[in-house]
């Protein structure tokens, strides 16, 4: 007893002399080390591939800072009015200056909340025709220190130095005026060639001349003119005609000089005076958005800052949700009842007939997604194999059955399309039940149609689940088939994201219906996870 | 056998899977009512045949098959109301034991509280009261095939399957198995047809033993019978162990006759599976009946013997010898005290009695 | 700013270590695929002597091209877009600018600019084809029908008189100016009247007339199919495809140009290309007059070059096979002696999503 006390008290020591504990560690972080060394490239992958884009994702369904770096001063100010009639002069003065001046560029605080609408800066006018440099100082003071603008002549003389052939340094060239307008801006698509250009001819320490400032004034000029088409694009999600309000009105709001502007603009574009353009601006004050979201649903913020609906024409995507829930079922339910004698034909069959099936069941996936539809458009449509079948058999030829073009061919294509991966699973599940527990249970007594339900299918379960969800999942992502043999009813949730990706540009809209959909789909998962267990899945 | 007490009866029964091949050829066995018989015979001898087209999974090709007096070809497996243990158990994965044991009860539409009280009975039988509402993954294997012996006698089954229902088991947890099983059987008095390619498993357990060979029983016999009395060459070499040795008949005198062996020697054996004179003839002898350097006289069979190896196991020696030309002559010694211990090399003299070495016929022999 | 300026420099950074900057200096010109962009190589890169043309199809939107500027990956040179694109792109600085004044002028001196039909919208854009949105049926599918042929778009929304159903696209443009024109507005006040929450309800109104009877469509291809096939009595297309179908197969197409809407299609330049020099070059030589008109040897989309159109009317007969093509010209004077629109880009941009969104809304009830 005594003797095990001592040595508890003593440190323990290794054969060399160093402590145990120490050396313990140090074998243990050896280790670690290693495990993270083999863990990395995977977790990096799994980053790249998953997390970020997801991530960015949920960025972009929120995110409305671009129209904030835009209209700082208006957003600044919008909480003063009261939001019952058109805004008095100095909300006009504020979104005149905010549309037409650099000054948002220069100043320090020029976002959100940070930005301070009494700072005399906002109204410093910068000469057009300049000179530059003075007004510029004014608003902004920092810029007349050399440092400030070391970070972006670096960039500048870096590119300037670029090695390689010469379509390669002219691609380092045109990155770094990119970059150069990037750190000015909140854009990363303006060139600011000027800057490049007259940041190369400087030395670096001196300090900055006109010729730099009248060069930062005008790429900062022609950012603004992509910043103001990027945000008017913005606009015009909230209220159409806001578009082409900015860009009219912005031509000829750059000869007004003095205030009142309120007459001005409302001179240049009369819906200047229509208040409902004042309340859309309401909905994008903050940087953070739930607008996308609530758009997604057919819903808003009125100018009350209250959830209403969208006016009727315009609510299409609570019908669009449940149209490609509705899909998605009964495709799901369709490929399981098909699915689910296949499988076990393929899984009890001999080995010599089941490999044919199985090739039938795979042939789909080695023929083009289109020939295939094309196949099912030949087959089904009004004058189409199948009616033509049925006509001859007696069917009256003015009643051909409308089978293409609509709900039932969605439903009949997505079916065969997605029927291999409803029964793969399935089959891959039954391939490891051996027979032996249907004989027990009808050796125990149960008539077969018994032992299968009690016995054969709640071991099917995981399979089940698996292909349920698989094709679920794949279904409700789905627009391209069903836009092509769907007709009108071919439009699913799917399209409008597409849409809203590649032509309205709307991403903030499709992020979000983006992510409502990975909600959904992780929701379902929830669900199954808690009536069968998500460890009770099989995919193989 | 007295055909009242017949319980279970397979009249020239044929099986052939293919329309080929008879798995099964010409059976014909009886087994009483209370009997524990099995069915033992190498791999592929047809033994899961005969018991599957019993349980009534497989047709049989031709012949009848009997329970009771009932000729129950036509009756569907799940009305034969026959208990059965698989070979792997085949316990259902998504029941507990308790629903494993309770399905056979539901299916037959038993009361609750009826269904309870079976399914404890059950379970206490084979021990496992505790283990109710576990999973059978969650089980040992011993305790798995416990329960499928509970659920197979659970609905009071009058004849019960067993196909090798010890055979993924370990040596020591097998042979507890077997005493359990027997135990049982003994005490319900429920008819058993087990299956197993182990002959001491077969040995222990079983009123009767068949054994199967190619489709055919060689022999029906209780344990004592087959190994003390193989009736042909097959039996012989299938159970236990048997020093075989070849050659033909040369004079037949009643039930003993000569053998002369490949390398001349004679040998005087029982006759039991040898007709004429001339006639080729396996003789079969048990290591165990074989003593060194007799008394002389004691035996008409001596014969010198060169031991050529030595392997100690305890309760006795296993020696290889050379006799009349086999070098694979086998013999144990028991390890008693009085017993002089020989030496690789050395030479001896074996003896051994005429009852005790069988003259069998060469055919069974692959 | 600051959090600005570190993620921009992070990103930029990561971007430049990824960048794989291809050596060759092809110009890779993006299109729409099929015969169309087998016309553009043919008059285009075909006649080309200035280096290789890469042609790659596309679907159209601003999606990729806005995902290569802001990426700064930049693997596209030119490409092919809708009006609409054509200003938005601009407009959000996607585009390169380019200067006006090297693109080759018309045969009498008059300037590119002045020479393109429509008023060009902004700098970065240069002129490409006229293409349309018509109705076309199959000779002999009225045979026998009591109003004869139709011939105006009142016709086409009237399914009384002329019986069966009709093929229209799954989107609303060209749409909602049909159905003003139809329901009696003059082409000139088309967007006037939809600018109007009575003159859109006016439209949709219409559009209800045929929807019971409307089979849909969402590939060009599929109005020939559904017209030939007898599924539909008359349908909607895009003039170039009906027009290929009656020069390259004989196919017994009938269409009426009354209340046709036009859209024009411009080439543009993506911003940051390396490969601005080579691609502005090669403009030039496909919006010159020449090889405007060339391209309607191949295909019945109309160059938006005046001075195109001449050539090819002092030239006829003029396509490959050696038949007339101006009958098949959406801006033929024949074509334009009927009632058309030219589609308003500035107005779809306002409005082309609540459009879309109601035109779904509609269809879907
Ligand atoms: N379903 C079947 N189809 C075709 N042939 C079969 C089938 N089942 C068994 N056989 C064949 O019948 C013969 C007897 O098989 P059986 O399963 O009865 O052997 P067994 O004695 O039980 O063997 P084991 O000890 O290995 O279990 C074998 O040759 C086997 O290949
Ligand atoms: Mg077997």
């Amino acid at each position: 007893m005594a003797a095990n006390n001592a040595t508890s008290v003593e440190p323990l020591l290794t054969a060399d002399g160093t402590p145990l504990k120490t050396s313990l560690q140090r074998s243990l972080r050896r280790s670690k080390l290693r495990a993270t060394a083999l863990v990395l490239p995977p977790l990096l992958f799994l980053i790249g591939l998953f997390v970020l884009p997801i991530g960015n994702l949920l960025t972009r369904s929120t995110d409305d800072t671009l129209i904030n770096h835009q209209l700082p001063l208006t957003f600044a100010m919008l909480g003063q009015w009261d939001r019952q009639e058109l805004p008095d002069e100095s909300l006009f003065e504020a979104i005149f200056l905010d549309l037409t001046s650099l000054n948002k560029y220069l100043i320090k605080d020029n976002f959100a909340t940070a930005v301070d609408p009494d700072d005399p800066a906002w109204k410093i006018q910068i000469p057009k025709k300049g000179p530059y440099r003075d007004a510029m100082i004014e608003i902004a003071p920092h810029w007349k220190d050399a440092k400030t603008w070391l970070l972006i002549y670096e960039i500048a003389i870096t590119a300037a130095e670029a090695t390689g052939t010469e379509r390669e340094i002219k691609h380092q060239q045109k990155r770094a005026q990119f970059k150069i307008c990037s750190m000015l801006t909140p854009l990363t698509n303006a060139t600011c060639s000027k800057l490049y250009k007259v940041l190369n001819e400087w030395d670096g320490v001196s300090e900055p001349d006109e010729a730099l400032f009248e060069a930062l004034y005008k790429d900062l000029a022609s950012a603004n003119k992509y910043l103001l088409g990027k945000s008017s694009t913005r606009m015009n999600y909230e209220k159409p005609g806001f578009k082409s309000l900015i860009k009219k009105s912005g031509r000829k709001l750059k000869k007004v000089n003095e205030p009142p502007y309120k007459e001005a603009m409302i001179k240049a574009d009369k819906r200047w005076g229509d208040i409902g353009f004042w309340h859309a601006l309401l909905a994008m004050q903050k940087p953070q958005t739930s607008g996308y979201y609530l758009n997604a649903v057919d819903r808003k913020w009125d100018e009350n800052r209250e959830v209403v609906m969208q006016p009727e024409e315009r609510q299409v995507y609570v019908m669009l949700w449940w149209r490609t829930f509705l899909v998605s079922l009964i495709v799901t339910v369709g490929c399981l009842l098909l699915a689910y004698p296949v499988a076990h034909l393929l899984a009890t069959l001999p080995l010599k007939y089941s490999n044919l099936l199985m090739i039938c069941v795979l042939m789909p996936f080695w023929t083009s997604l289109l020939v295939r539809i094309v196949a099912w458009m030949i087959m089904l449509q009004q004058e189409g194999v199948v009616n033509d079948t049925l006509v001859m058999l007696g069917l009256p030829d003015e009643h051909r059955l409308p089978m293409m073009y609509n709900f039932t061919g969605t439903i009949i294509v997505m079916i065969q399309i997605l029927l291999p991966f409803m029964i793969l699973p399935i089959y891959s599940v039954m391939k490891t039940i051996p027979p032996s527990y249907m004989k027990a249970a009808q050796n125990l007594g149960a008539p077969p149609s018994l032992a299968f339900l009690r016995v054969y299918m709640p071991q099917t379960l995981p399979g089940i689940g698996a292909g349920v969800i698989l094709v679920f999942i794949v279904a409700i992502g789905y627009y391209i088939t069903p836009e092509l043999v769907g007709g009108k009813d071919g439009r699913l949730i799917g399209n409008m994201v597409a849409y809203h990706m590649q032509k309205s540009l709307n991403w903030g809209l499709a992020a979000a219906m983006g992510s409502i959909l990975l909600a959904g789909i992780l929701i379902l998962y929830w669900i199954y996870d808690k009536i069968v267990g998500i460890d009770n899945m099989k995919l193989g | 056998m007295s055909t009242e007490d017949t319980f279970v009866r397979f009249k020239e029964v044929q099986k052939s899977y293919d329309g080929e091949t008879l798995v099964v050829k010409n059976l014909n066995l009886d087994i009483e009512r209370g009997e524990f018989v099995t069915m033992l015979g190498p791999s592929g001898s047809g033994k899961t045949t005969c018991l599957m087209m019993l349980a009534g999974f497989e047709p049989a090709t031709h012949g009848e098959i009997y329970l009771g007096d009932r000729p129950i070809n036509a009756v569907p497996p799940h009305k034969r109301g026959i208990g059965m243990v698989f070979q792997n158990y085949a316990l259902f994965p998504h029941m507990t034991v308790n629903e494993n044991l309770a399905f056979p009860l539901e299916v037959r539409k038993l009361s609750k509280s009826e269904i309870a009280t079976r399914t404890k009975r059950a379970l206490d039988m084979v021990q496992l009261g505790a283990f109710g509402d576990r999973r059978p993954a969650q089980l040992s294997g011993g305790q798995q095939q416990r329960v499928a012996v509970a659920r197979a006698l659970v609905f009071d089954p009058d004849l019960v399957l067993m196909d090798e229902p010890l055979g993924a088991l370990d040596k020591q947890l097998r042979e507890q198995m077997q005493y359990e099983i027997k135990h049982i059987h003994e005490s319900l008095g429920v008819t058993v047809v087990y299956v197993t390619h182990d002959q001491s498993e077969a040995l222990t357990m079983s009123n009767r033993i068949a054994v199967f060979d190619d489709g055919v029983i060689q022999q029906l016999a209780p344990p004592s019978d087959l190994y003390e009395r193989p009736e042909n060459a097959f039996v012989a070499q299938f159970i236990g162990e048997n020093n075989r040795l070849m050659g033909s008949v040369e004079a037949i005198d009643g039930k003993e006759c000569q053998v002369k062996i490949d390398n001349g020697e004679v040998i005087r054996a029982l006759k039991v599976n040898v007709d004429g004179v001339g006639q080729r003839a396996t003789l079969s002898l048990r290591p165990e009946r074989v003593e060194v350097n007799p008394e002389p006289g004691k035996f008409p069979n001596v014969f010198d013997a060169k031991v050529e190896e030595l392997i100690y196991l305890g309760d006795h020696i296993r020696t290889r010898a050379s006799v009349c030309g086999h070098d694979d002559f086998i013999v144990k010694i028991p390890n008693a005290s009085h017993h002089a211990s020989l030496n690789e090399g050395d030479t001896v003299k074996f003896g051994w009695s005429m009852e005790d070495c069988r003259a069998l016929d060469v055919s069974g022999i692959h | 700013m600051r959090k600005h300026l570190i993620t921009t420099t992070l990103a930029s950074a990561l971007i430049s270590a990824a960048l794989v900057t291809p050596a060759q200096a092809d110009v890779t010109f993006v299109s729409w695929g099929g015969a169309y962009t087998m016309s553009q190589q043919k008059a285009y890169a075909d006649t080309y002597t200035g280096g290789k043309v890469n042609f790659v199809n596309y679907n159209g939107g601003l999606g990729e091209i806005r995902t290569q500027v802001e990426s700064g990956n930049v693997t596209w040179d030119i490409v092919d877009v809708l009006p609409h694109e054509a200003r938005v792109g601009c407009d959000e600085g996607l585009f390169e600018e380019l200067p006006r004044d090297v693109f080759t002028p018309a045969p009498d001196g008059t300037s590119m600019d002045e020479d393109v039909m429509v008023e060009v919208p902004n700098d970065c854009v240069v002129p490409q084809i006229f293409w349309s949105y018509v109705p076309f049926y199959q000779k002999g599918a009225f045979d026998g029908n009591a109003a004869g042929d139709p011939k105006t778009i009142e016709d086409f929304f009237d399914v009384e008189k002329f019986p069966g159903k009709r093929g229209i696209h799954t989107w609303g443009n060209a749409l909602v100016e049909m159905a003003l024109m139809a329901d009696g507005v003059a082409p000139e006040d088309v967007y006037s009247v939809l600018d109007t929450p009575e003159g859109m309800d006016r439209a949709f109104a219409k559009l209800d007339t045929i929807k019971d009877h409307a089979v849909f469509w969402s590939s060009g291809a599929k109005p020939l199919e559904l017209v030939t096939s007898g599924e539909v009595s008359m349908a909607l297309a895009y003039n170039g495809r009906v027009g290929a179908a009656i020069l390259a197969e004989d196919a017994p197409f009938v269409i009426n140009w009354d209340g046709q809407v036009l859209e024009e299609e411009w080439i543009v330049m993506i911003k940051g290309t390396p490969n601005a020099d080579e691609a502005l070059k090669f403009m030039i030589h496909a919006s010159a007059p020449e090889q405007q008109a060339g391209q309607a040897k191949w295909i019945t989309y109309a160059p938006m070059r005046k001075s195109g159109i001449d050539i090819i009317e002092a030239g006829e007969p003029w396509y490959n096979t050696g038949v007339n093509i101006m009958p098949l010209m959406p801006n033929a004077p024949a074509a334009l002696s009927h009632r058309y629109v030219f589609a308003d880009p500035s107005w779809w941009a306002d409005n082309g999503d609540s459009i879309s969104e109601r035109f779904t809304a509609w269809s879907g009830q």
